[in-house]
């Protein structure tokens, strides 16, 4: 069995969809407290309704898993209001899932890239070899968990993910949280999933990749959000950070073998039009 | 904003008076007003939302208003059947859950 912490988010909702299209056996680990339905939905798949804090309940979960795929995380901006929550779940959480996992089972983890930091004064896109910041409570996280999974013996691959975007109409936050001047580069989730099942594949070589749209997803703060409004047929009024974060360009020619940048932003933009037209936006 | 959202706040607005003018169950009245103040709060934070204005919105917010026109009913002209009204508050307070989870559904993800 595959188990999926945080399965029932939206990543890994289709990453779970992926395994079983692919005839997997999948275990999904997630707190009690969030939305199961849609995983409900898809038959066949064993929860587990647990916190990855409590070794007792991650033992159980752990029990007959041939591989982990490790997702669960307290993201921003809930991160950063409490360190000690976000280190407990981030970083004890993962060790609780390496102690209870058979040794030798391949484990693949879900970083991010903002443990490369605020990078907005570099000309190069952001490569896997850049330095890594703590700049916050979750790149903090992220690279101790990072640390955990190398250091613990098993095979391993490490994805940096970029930004998640979905073919939906998503809210946007009070303040958007980079410069509308500044360069992002965000992934289409179904991309994602693909490239976190090709990793469970590439286990053995033990390796770090950027996960992220490609070329056509790169482009600067104010022409994502005005690029994906205007496809869904809405008005938004966006503001923008003052200041430079952690979202950049990123080399992904390393991550080319996982073969997982299957969606031009063209094509999202494409889907989202007809989503607009469906909500009456359009 | 949807065009509903205005008649939906004057009625929570209404039936907060109503409650206001209760005598005799004061405590039970009180309890009551502050879980409309909450079912208010999500109208309010979520009024400008751009999903409550769709065609995935608009039902929702429909089944709020009925729901809410409901509790009034149980208030209007005097009534003060509160254990009635709660019932109704329950089926309101519902509906607003169900708006403020899609909202915290489509609120923007950041990895």
């Amino acid at each position: 069995m595959i188990l999926v912490t945080g399965g029932a988010g939206r990543l890994g909702y289709e990453v779970v969809k992926l395994l079983l299209q692919q005839g997997e056996e999948v275990g999904v680990f997630d707190l009690p407290a969030v939305n199961w339905s849609y995983l409900e939905a898809l038959k066949g798949v064993n929860l587990f309704k647990g916190d990855v804090t409590d070794p007792e309940q991650v033992s159980r979960a752990c029990k007959g898993v041939d591989a982990l795929i490790h997702l669960a995380a307290i993201m921003p901006p809930k991160s950063e209001a409490s360190e000690k929550l976000t280190l407990n779940v981030n970083v004890g959480g993962t060790r609780n899932l390496l102690r209870a996992l058979r040794r030798g089972s391949p484990v693949v983890f879900a970083s991010s890239i903002s443990v490369y930091g605020v990078t907005a004064s570099e000309e190069q896109r952001i490569g896997e070899d850049h330095p890594l910041t703590a700049h916050d409570n979750y790149s903090r996280s992220k690279i101790l968990g990072e640390a955990a999974v190398t250091e613990s013996g098993n095979p391993y691959t490490v994805l940096r993910i970029a930004p998640i975007t979905v073919a939906d109409l998503v809210e946007l936050p009070p303040i958007i949280p980079y410069r509308g001047e500044q360069r992002v580069e965000f992934i289409f989730v179904e991309d994602a999933a693909n490239a976190i099942i090709a990793a469970l594949n590439v286990a053995d070589d033990k390796e770090t990749f950027n996960v992220a749209g490609g070329d056509s997803w790169q482009m600067l703060g104010r022409e994502y959000v005005d690029r994906l409004y205007a496809a869904l047929g809405a008005e938004v009024d966006p503001r923008y950070s003052d200041e430079n974060t952690a979202v950049d360009w990123y080399d992904t020619s390393r991550s080319k073998r996982l073969a997982y940048q299957r969606t031009s932003f063209r094509q999202l933009e494409e889907r989202l039009k007809a989503l607009g037209e469906e909500y009456g936006l359009r | 904003m949807s065009a509903r959202i205005p008649a939906v706040k004057e009625k929570l607005a209404g039936i907060k008076s109503m409650l206001a003018a209760v005598k005799g169950n004061e405590g039970y009245a009180a309890g009551l007003q502050i879980r409309l103040g909450q079912v208010t709060n999500v109208v309010t934070e979520n009024e400008s939302k751009i999903w409550l204005r769709t065609r995935v919105g608009e039902p929702m917010l429909k089944e709020l208003q009925a729901a809410i026109d409901d509790a009034y009913k149980v208030l209007e002209g005097g009534g003060s059947d509160l254990e009635s009204f709660e019932a109704a508050l329950k089926e309101v307070e519902r509906k607003a859950a169900m708006i403020d989870e899609e909202s915290r559904r489509r609120s923007m993800v950041v990895t």
